[in-house]
């Protein structure tokens, strides 16, 4: 019981994110997508507090909104891709040397064994590329991640000595696997998701450099850091607000993660 | 019989694979035939290199050929220059297996350092983990790039593996793609063994007297291993087509970038070959690490010896 | 430095940093203007263009026409393919003749060469050649040892002017040897250029100089050319800076970093390097499809309304020359025949006129050139005049099939003309009989078919070439598509070289290259 505290609490935590970022496009100072040649690559100044880009629009808008959209795709995807995962792993786990843990474990080979960016680019070619699309086959693909290692962790725990126990007490299959197996075992497959959530906004950089992520010209975060780097040697404000906005958000995940841990009781 | 049981199994993938991966290419709509001959060229021509490729065959010849074609390993040739993709894909993969292979060393040895370090190093490595984690793939590879053309001497490949120095050319584009399985792999080990220091064993060999390391290693190590080596399992297979942003940031012909230019260029026997090598690739990876499980977890194999 | 081979410091030798991957060296095959910058190196054709436009003979030495279509050319005598493995004779190399020059013209007009575009129209039976129907090309003879025969199914004054590019090279037959086929153009690849190929790997390409190059007046300085491919740009410049490479094209993105305010070479690097301004035939577009934008007054509201003089000078800091049409400045006949076309007050007039719903249009745009950019200042500049574009960014190749297919409302395009003269650019872009590749916007008008055929039929190039610019006006007057701007890229080398020679086909004469002292 304890541990779902942690799963509540970063649950809220990146609700709260979410939040945030709905309301972010609010703050900005300039339409992200007003375009003024005349003031191109300029640095931060009073009048763009983050400077501009190579076509004049102000920094610090695109950011906020490019921040805005790739964090809320970012974060349901994972959150998408999380809940299918351990619910499929957890069972898979559980009816360990069945058929039914067979099927999934074909499945999930299929699918990892499979380069990720061909089953995507042959997919959007179908579907009109843009980014809500891309990440909703993307967290068709990525479930797998938390699927195998809660799979993993259920295999482990189910023949501890305290499970081994709670049913020499008479307590229910059912209970047993959804109140105390899976709860141990998930925060693994938790905290792999939340590691891997840098890299799923990275992704929408590599998705936009085949033509499948943020459409010109809405800024995405991936993209703006991904283009910044071509101006990283005459203007680096490019690259680093885009790249700090993205550190920050995954920094304050990471933090927050490892401090709601510190309270966790020990394992009997 | 276990390994025959597993054997078919994962020869059931590879078919899956090879199946899916002909479905995939002939169910979207794209134009092979045009794309090799580019926006110039009249419509009579772009049909008449239809016909030779037996794109305008109906769906179960084509099927029938493929498959065919694929058990006697004859992978055909390029769409965009009539290259033998077997050649191609061979060379490309060995320059991918050095860079992977150099990723493992240092993920390795990065794991061995997070195991055998003490508390205050901890903490020092938490903050590390957080800022590898914490940037996406392509950032991070693009300043050690710059930082290793500043200061690193091996800084040209000739494209094939001449001498050591086109070995040690590949350092830094292995340290990058090893960053993040590094963070992965250092972050479930410190859960396990916060998770377990305080379980009785470990409390009990403490109160012997065991020395820190010895601990570490014979208990915690032995029973965080399966989580280790089940993320691993994860990021291994994506090491070799997904370096491609590595290879393309550090100019390094493998099969990352081959799968992109082949992506872009709609070559359907290199997609196909690169296709199906990812599974063997992923079922080889598979099985040795099957084999290891058992080996590892006693209690696992006490279920096999019940089923 | 490479620390993979050894060179002497006595020879001398020029590093050239590449952008991608160079494809295989077939002459049939090849596509990317990054790999010909290496190909022409050790092909050549027919004919060449010099840096001022004009033809100059090189296989060939003369050639004459009585009637526009049988076209009479007398090979050089004595001209010699690179010594190669794949010549079975004592010296390891073979005189080439009129019959290599046959294998090559033939195999260039057959279905699997990406170049047979460019003469298949125009050589008798080289269509039915190239549907597999009989297997010789009608229109090519050879008369003798050093005189070929080009027959042409109608008369062209211009068709000359089709092969003034190396993409039609010649090489020679033993590439098909079955023993070397396999390794022609990975490892071995053998034309009569002033370089001929000393090794291949993905990452590098090493050229030595032809010491038997036919053209003695020609004869290459730099004895050896390394082509070193390095994908990212900013780590090629870098390598630029610190002498590990001594050439590269500066691409749009680097502008800001080499130029000052006054678009001059920052102080910087003035010391060590050098640029060198290159006016070629590629051009940048916003096609139209007449079929879906069938409304000509919305056309040319869009024609009016476009600002490519804002284009070229915020987006290529000056470097390029804003067209109205489709010939190219510096092309055979050019003509500005396009003053004021941005004209805002025009272009609201014609919106008027015409049924536009304010629906949105899409513009497909890509990833390679400028396009993105572009599209977006496009997207700027016409909610200016009250016309409302979408974009969609796709890869090249989905754009070009979407575009041939005539899926596409809106794309952009460029192009590399490969043509020296207006009359076949004109007629491979705006006849009928082109529909749709490559007349990509569907442009149909009797009037103007009739007209560009009897282009043939002129005897004076002047007059013809002048009656071009009169066609192109007439045109443009229905706005097939939004001609932008010729780019003009800029070459940045160091100062220990001088003498950069690139033609308009984008053609690196580095035969021309030599060592400042």
């Amino acid at each position: 019981m304890h541990k779902n505290k942690f799963i509540i609490k970063n649950g809220i935590f990146l609700f709260v994110l979410f939040l945030i970022s709905s309301l972010l496009p609010y703050i900005s100072s300039h339409d992200p997508l007003a375009i003024d040649l005349d003031s191109k690559l300029v640095e931060p100044s009073q009048q763009h507090l983050l400077g501009t880009d190579e076509l004049g629009r102000d920094v610090f808008s695109r950011v906020t909104n490019g921040f805005s959209t790739t964090m809320r795709v970012a974060l349901l995807a994972m959150l998408a891709s999380l809940v299918v995962g351990i619910f499929l792993g957890g069972i898979a786990g559980y009816f360990y040397g069945t058929w039914v843990d067979l099927i999934f474990n074909w499945i999930v080979s299929l699918i990892f064994s499979l380069p990720f960016l061909l089953i995507m680019a042959s997919v959007m070619s179908i579907i009109k590329p843009n980014i809500v699309n891309a990440y909703i086959i993307l967290s068709c693909i990525i479930w797998v991640g938390p699927a195998r290692i809660t799979r993993a962790e259920v295999i482990k725990t189910k023949n501890l000595d305290h499970i081994l126990a709670a049913r020499a007490f008479g307590i229910p299959e059912w209970r047993i696997l959804l109140f105390i197996i899976m709860p141990a075992t998930v925060e693994s497959s938790f905290t792999f998701s939340i590691s891997y959530l840098p890299e799923i906004i990275g992704l929408e950089a590599g998705l936009s450099f085949l033509g499948l992520g943020v459409q010109p010209p809405y800024p995405g975060l991936g993209k703006m850091i991904f283009d910044g780097l071509n101006y990283i040697y005459s203007s680096w404000w490019l690259v680093l607000f885009p790249a700090m906005a993205l550190f920050l958000a995954v920094m304050s995940i990471n933090l927050f993660m490892a401090w709601s841990k510190r309270d966790k009781p020990d394992i009997a | 019989m276990f390994y025959v049981k597993r054997i078919t199994y994962y020869i059931s993938i590879l078919v899956g694979v090879i199946l899916f991966s002909f479905i995939i290419f002939h169910a979207i709509p794209s134009d092979p035939a045009r794309i090799i001959l580019g926006p110039n060229a009249g419509e009579q021509q772009v049909e008449t290199l239809r016909k030779e490729l037996g794109l305008d065959k109906p769906l179960q010849q084509q099927l029938t050929r493929y498959v065919s074609r694929v058990i006697l390993l004859d992978f055909g040739k390029s769409y965009t220059d009539n290259r033998s993709v077997y050649h191609e894909v061979f060379q490309k993969f060995q320059i991918s297996l050095v860079l992977v292979t150099l990723t493992l060393f240092f993920t390795f040895f990065y794991t061995l350092f997070v195991i055998s370090s003490s508390k205050n190093i901890n903490r020092g490595i938490e903050i590390v983990n957080f800022m590898l984690v914490s940037t996406p793939t392509f950032f991070s590879g693009i300043i050690i790039a710059i930082l290793t053309f500043l200061f690193y001497p091996f800084t040209s490949f000739s494209g094939e593996f001449q001498s050591t120095a086109d070995v040690l050319y590949m350092l830094p584009p292995a340290l990058v793609l090893a960053l993040y399985p590094m963070a992965i792999l250092a972050r479930i080990l410190k859960q396990e063994m916060e998770k377990l220091n305080d379980s009785p064993f470990v409390v009990c060999a403490r109160a012997q007297g065991l020395s820190e390391l010895r601990i570490r290693f014979e208990h915690i190590l032995k029973n965080a291993l399966i989580p280790l080596l089940a993320a691993l399992s994860n990021q291994l297979p994506m090491l070799f087509t997904g370096a491609f942003i590595v290879e393309i940031i550090f100019s390094l012909p493998g099969i990352g970038s081959l799968l992109i230019k082949s992506i872009l260029q709609k070559d359907f026997p290199m997609l196909e070959c690169i296709i199906i090598l990812n599974g063997i690739v992923f079922v080889l990876i598979n099985l040795i690490f099957e084999t290891i499980y058992p080996v590892i977890d006693r209690r696992i194999t006490k279920q096999y010896a019940q089923k | 430095m490479s620390c993979s081979r050894k060179v002497e410091k006595t020879t001398s030798q020029l590093i050239i940093g590449q952008e991608s991957e160079p494809e295989r060296l077939s002459p049939l095959t090849i596509k990317d203007p990054q790999t010909f910058r290496i190909a022409w190196q050790i092909y050549e054709g027919l004919l060449g263009l010099d840096v001022n436009g004009k033809i100059v003979p090189k296989i060939a030495e003369s050639w004459e026409t009585e009637d526009n279509k049988t076209w009479i050319f007398h090979i050089r005598e004595g001209i010699k393919f690179h010594t190669s493995e794949i010549f079975d004779t004592p010296d390891k190399t073979r005189i080439v003749t009129a019959h290599d020059v046959l294998y090559s013209y033939t195999r260039f007009c057959s279905s699997e060469a990406y170049p047979s575009f460019v003469i298949t129209d125009s050589i008798k039976g080289a269509s039915e050649y190239n549907a597999k129907k009989v297997d010789s090309v009608e229109g090519l003879k050879v008369i003798d040892d050093y005189t070929l025969q080009i027959e042409l199914n109608k008369p062209e004054p211009f068709f000359i002017n089709r092969i003034t590019t190396p993409w039609i090279a010649i090489f020679p037959r033993e590439a098909e040897n079955v023993k070397f086929k396999d390794k022609w153009g990975l490892q071995i690849a053998v034309g009569t250029g002033p370089y001929q190929l000393i090794s291949k790997t993905d990452n590098e390409i090493i050229m030595g100089k032809n010491a038997d190059y036919w053209n003695k007046q020609k004869m290459p300085k730099i004895e050896k050319l390394i082509f070193r491919i390095v994908k990212n740009d900013q780590v090629r410049f870098m390598g630029l800076t610190e002498n590990k490479i001594d050439l590269m094209v500066l691409p749009n993105k680097l502008f800001s970093v080499v130029f000052d305010s006054e678009r001059r070479l920052n102080d910087k690097y003035r010391k060590g390097f050098n640029l060198k301004t290159i006016s070629t035939f590629n051009t940048h577009t916003i096609g139209t499809n007449i079929k879906k934008i069938p409304d000509v007054h919305l056309r040319r509201a869009m024609f009016y309304g476009t600002n490519r003089h804002e284009m070229v000078e915020k987006t290529l800091y000056g470097y390029g020359d804003v067209m109205g049409g489709i010939t190219p400045p510096g092309m055979n006949g050019y003509m500005p025949l396009f003053e004021n076309i941005f004209n805002p007050e025009k272009a609201r007039e014609e919106l008027k006129l015409s049924h536009y719903d304010g629906k949105e249009i899409e513009l497909l745009v890509h990833d390679l050139a400028n396009s993105e950019e572009i599209g977006q200042i496009f997207q700027k500049q016409m909610r200016n005049i009250g016309i409302n574009i979408s974009l969609t960014k796709l890869d090249y190749n989905s754009n070009i099939v979407r575009m041939v297919k005539g899926e596409a409302a809106l794309f952009s395009m460029f192009f590399e003309f490969v043509f020296s003269s207006p009359e076949p650019l004109l007629i491979n872009l705006f006849t009928t009989a082109k529909i749709p590749v490559p007349n990509f916007w569907q442009y149909s008008n009797k009037n103007i078919d009739k007209k560009l055929e009897e282009l043939r039929y002129s005897s004076d190039r002047q007059e013809s070439v002048a009656i071009c610019a009169d066609i192109e006006k007439e045109i443009m007057q229905d706005a097939p598509a939004v001609f932008l701007y010729r780019q003009k890229y800029i070459v940045m080398f160091s100062n220990k070289f001088r003498n950069l020679k690139v033609n308009a086909h984008n053609h690196y004469m580095f035969e021309e290259l030599e060592m400042a002292e």
